[in-house]
């Protein structure tokens, strides 16, 4: 804990000398393991209902290949995200299955899920303008999206971790956002 | 003598004063060429609404060029769709370029209030069994998924039933976006799809030219690098087309040109009877053109690339006129009229015979010649005897030799075997022609080069695009009625797609359902708000009031029922404007495009289901025209059969038993060169049989002459020399491109030769004036 606020206060007194720097940097800094798991603790606001609802659960990937993200609380359920589609499992049942072959919006929420849960980097750089700020080995990454349909799905990401990405803020169009916080990373 | 003169010059001045006259009216009205393969095609012999609907269709494919830009890394694709799009700036008064993905959809939210009554199928199935459960579940999962990919509106559509319905209609869309771009998904290589919208007739030479000088530098210099461009659009087939029959009017018809004029130097040692035999010829087509700009307002550029061997023909009544000359003193005219007229009413009996064939562009084909002939022909007997007044009387040195060489031939009457020899002859290719089967294809019809074709091909199937030629016609009464015949329908169309006979499908029932399937919706959606909604009110932390909120937002929602009239009203409707045919006393109908290729197994199900189904018609286009084709093959078969009856008769009328040395050579030549053509090939069609029809008429005149002037030495000089120009201005066509020239000139070709070999062995002992 004091660990952490001391990182909090060196960030602090680090950002306004950082320069911006190109995420070729940051991907000098961090680890990319060609699989990742850990658990995730999940914070949604829902702007219409002026709510906040806490989820967990775990989540494993392979780079480039999949992902797995398993919600345990408050209900079960396992997204599945490959290049070609995402599926939407529960115990064992598939829900929904959307390709991203024949839908647009798909195959872009796929992307950004690939690239901000990978921190793939080059790949975001596509859909959005990157803000980045390293101090020392912590960065922090705000995205900003590049055209207008990405501004549909995701309106703003912020971004930071060390070595691993920590915590994740998505912001959407109409007030909702979801804070994701990562932990006990193992490769 | 002093009268005769004077009435012939009155005649003479008289015919001036006609073509004058034709010219300047046709002048004045203005010279317009078609080019468009599509004026080649058949008018549609059914009933207006598919006529209208076909129109309707092919009009997206007529007004449009598309490009693709593929290249094996993005970044060049990229870049190279910037650089073309900038160099395609210049054609902004012509056409209007989009090359960009437009600004996002929010149009798209106009649906939002019909989110319980449009419901996508996916969700349909869902709400159809067990409450909705899985519904419920999926809303749970969008909630708590990190991004949701569309904004939550937990209390007026908690069900997110809205989502599903955006996702279902963004869904099988041919083309993403990527950075801007529009990006073809079905491709392999990153190819990215530009596409001009024409303002300008994609027929018109001017715009033709126009784009192309644009368009050409630019995928020649991509190509340079490595970026490989295709293209997509009428306009580059009917570029094509009227290239082609530009280089064949130049190379064919020059060639042919070329040909007589060298005949006739060496034949006739001087070059004063070219001037003679080329008058008739042009003011022919001058008198051609002109009425048939003034009867269709415009020209056929391959009519006149036809007209260019019309040349041929209207050669022979000068040649006869000029040979005749040589040899006899005076009145020429008198002594050949009989012959010329015969020889004018067979040929304009088989060209006039080609106005039977259903396909407009040889309708105006059969009356420039038809015209042509006839004003060649009155060119000849009005104007030669006025201005051929120099006359030498020598017989030439080429008819001499011609005579000599005839003379060295077998007769029929003189050599035992070959009666029974032609007679064998005849009756194999009898039995090959009764054994020959037809080939009515209509890649006959297509002008365009193979490589161009595919090329298209590939785009259009890129796009998901089905030929625009095949399709269903659902009728009836009102909208409402339409959409519920689609609606039955949809399931049966799924179940092609789920055999993989059908790749996709788009009909309007699938954005706007019936006002009977939107009630059944709303119906759903009660239910599963009645088994579900106190759970996920319960999991969302809601208050009472909120729950009773959302409640009250669902009663709304499912009473909102989208007509018709209202979806027109809303922007996501206009894509879907094709699919909506409007008849004109008030009459609808919708269209069911159909994705991918049409196999025969897919044909025979469609045809079974529209079977099924009294309001619902499957329309396929390209087997219409294949059917049409054969039709129209048949009754030719019959004309030809009618045409010989009626040949024999008349020559039965004038020679009595000697008909026959008339009819034998185009009758016999015919028959060896078409079974030679069946053996060679591996179907005869319609256009091998108009050439048959030409065979006999130059045969006919061949013969007629003959007889008319007792097999003289100077007139087997002129038929032969016709025989020859017809060659060169038919035959020619052997080496065109265009599949219809084509097939003609290579039935042609042989069948006048044979035609004219065969004479000779026809004739009567010579009782001409150089015995």
């Amino acid at each position: 804990m004091i660990r952490r606020l001391v990182l909090l206060f060196s960030l602090l007194v680090f950002v306004p000398l950082a320069a911006v720097a190109d995420y070729r940097e940051l991907e000098a800094l961090m680890a990319t393991p060609p699989s990742l798991s850990g658990r995730f603790e999940q914070v949604k606001y829902l702007a219409a209902l002026d709510t906040e609802i806490a989820s967990s659960g775990r989540f494993a990937y392979e780079r480039d290949r999949e992902i797995n993200w398993q919600t345990l609380a408050p209900i079960e359920n396992m997204l599945r995200l490959t290049p070609e589609r995402i599926t939407s499992e529960q115990a064992g049942r598939v829900l929904s299955q959307l390709e991203t072959g024949n839908n647009p919006v798909v195959a872009l929420f796929s992307d950004i899920f690939f690239g901000v849960m990978t921190a793939r980097w080059s790949r975001l750089a596509e859909h959005f303008d990157l803000q980045t700020r390293i101090a020392q080995s912590q960065w922090q990454v705000t995205l900003m999206p590049k055209e207008p349909r990405v501004q549909q799905v995701v309106s703003k990401v912020e971004l930071q971790g060390g070595r691993y990405l920590r915590e994740v803020v998505l912001h959407e169009v109409g007030g909702d956002w979801t804070r994701i916080r990562f932990y006990d990373i193992q490769q | 003598m002093t009268s005769a003169t004077t009435g012939r010059r009155s005649a003479a001045l008289l015919w001036l004063a006609v073509i004058l006259a034709l010219c300047i009216g046709a002048w004045h009205k203005g010279v317009a060429f078609d080019t468009s393969v599509m004026e080649l095609l058949p008018e549609s012999e059914q009933q207006p609404l598919i006529k209208r609907a076909t129109e309707q269709l092919a009009a997206s494919y007529t007004d449009k060029l598309l490009l693709v830009i593929s290249a094996d890394d993005e970044l060049r694709a990229r870049n190279a769709v910037r650089q073309v799009a900038a160099g395609l700036q210049s054609l902004d008064s012509i056409a209007r370029l989009t090359w960009q993905a437009p600004p996002s959809d929010r149009a798209l939210d106009e649906l939002f209030p019909y989110r319980f009554t449009l419901l996508s199928d996916e969700a349909r199935v869902r709400l159809n069994s067990e409450g909705g459960a899985a519904q419920f579940q999926i809303a749970l999962q969008r909630l708590l998924n990190p991004l949701s990919g569309f904004s939550l509106a937990p209390l007026r559509d908690p069900f997110s039933l809205y989502t599903d319905l955006m996702l279902s209609l963004q869904s099988d869309l041919p083309v993403s976006i990527d950075n801007g771009l529009l990006r073809l998904t079905a491709a392999e290589q990153p190819s990215y799809l530009l596409s001009l919208q024409l303002m300008a007739d994609p027929f018109s030479l001017s715009v033709q030219q126009a784009v192309n000088a644009v368009l050409e530098p630019l995928v020649k210099e991509q190509q340079q690098r490595g970026i490989n461009i295709r293209r997509s659009g009428l306009l580059l087939h009917a570029a094509e087309g009227a290239k082609q029959a530009r280089s064949e009017m130049s190379t064919i018809g020059l060639g042919s040109l070329l040909g007589i004029v060298l005949l006739i130097l060496v034949v006739f040692r001087s070059l004063a009877p070219l001037g003679l035999v080329l008058l008739p010829v042009l003011v022919g087509s001058l008198v051609a053109a002109a009425v048939t700009l003034l009867l269709f307002g415009r020209i056929h550029l391959v009519t006149v690339a036809f007209g260019a061997g019309l040349v041929g023909v209207a050669v022979d009544y000068a040649l006869h006129f000029i040979c005749e000359s040589r040899v006899v003193a005076d009145s020429t005219i008198r002594k050949l009229f009989a012959g010329l007229l015969l020889g004018l009413i067979s040929s304009v009996a088989a060209y006039a015979g080609l106005a039977l064939a259903p396909f407009p562009g040889l309708r105006q084909m059969a009356l420039f010649s038809v015209l042509g002939l006839a004003a060649a022909w009155l060119t000849v007997v009005l104007w030669l005897p006025v201005i051929g007044g120099q006359r030498r009387l020598s017989p030439l040195p080429a008819a001499q030799w011609l005579d000599r060489w005839r003379n060295g031939y077998p007769r029929i009457g003189k050599t035992s075997w070959l009666m029974p020899l032609l007679l064998v002859l005849g009756l194999i290719s009898g039995l090959v022609i009764w054994q020959g089967a037809a080939r009515d294809d209509i890649t006959l019809l297509q002008t365009s080069p193979q490589a161009l074709l595919e090329e298209d091909r590939q785009v259009q199937s890129w796009l998901a695009n089905g030929s625009s030629a095949a399709f269903l016609l659902v009728t009836g009464r009102d909208f409402e009625q339409l959409l519920r015949t689609e609606e039955r329908l949809q399931p049966l169309l799924a179940s092609l797609q789920d055999r993989a006979l059908l790749q996709g499908y788009t009909a309007l029932s699938q954005v706007l359902p019936s006002q009977q399937r939107q009630r059944e919706n709303a119906e759903l959606v009660r239910a599963l708000y009645a088994s579900h909604w106190p759970a996920l009110a319960s999991i969302l932390h809601l208050s009472l009031q909120q729950v009773e909120q959302a409640q009250a937002l669902m009663e709304q929602g499912t009473a909102a029922v989208l007509t018709p009239a209202q979806w027109r009203q809303l922007t996501t409707s206009q894509p879907w404007a094709s699919h909506i045919i409007n008849g004109a006393d008030g009459e609808v109908a919708t269209v069911i495009r159909l994705k991918g290729s049409m196999s025969a197994a897919l044909k025979q199900a469609l045809i079974e289901l529209a079977a099924a189904e009294p309001e619902v018609e499957f329309v396929d286009r390209v087997g219409d025209i294949s059917d049409l084709m054969s039709r129209y093959r048949s009754e030719i078969v019959d004309w030809l059969l009618l045409a010989y009856t009626g040949v024999v008769l008349m020559l039965v009328l004038r020679y009595r038993q000697h008909f026959w040395r008339i009819v034998v050579p185009p009758l016999l030549g015919s028959l060896l060169t078409f079974a030679g053509f069946l053996l060679l090939n591996d179907g005869y069609n319609l256009f091998n049989l108009i050439a048959l029809m030409l065979v006999l008429g130059i045969g006919l005149d061949m013969g007629i002459f003959l007889s008319e002037s007792s097999d003289s030495d100077h007139t087997w000089l002129a038929v032969s020399l016709s025989a020859v120009s017809s060659l060169l201005a038919f035959g020619l066509l052997a080496l065109s491109q265009t599949p219809v020239l084509y097939h003609f000139g290579i039935v042609v070709l042989p069948g006048l030769t044979l035609t004219w070999l065969l004479a000779p062995l026809m004739r009567a002992p010579s009782t001409g004036e150089l015995k």
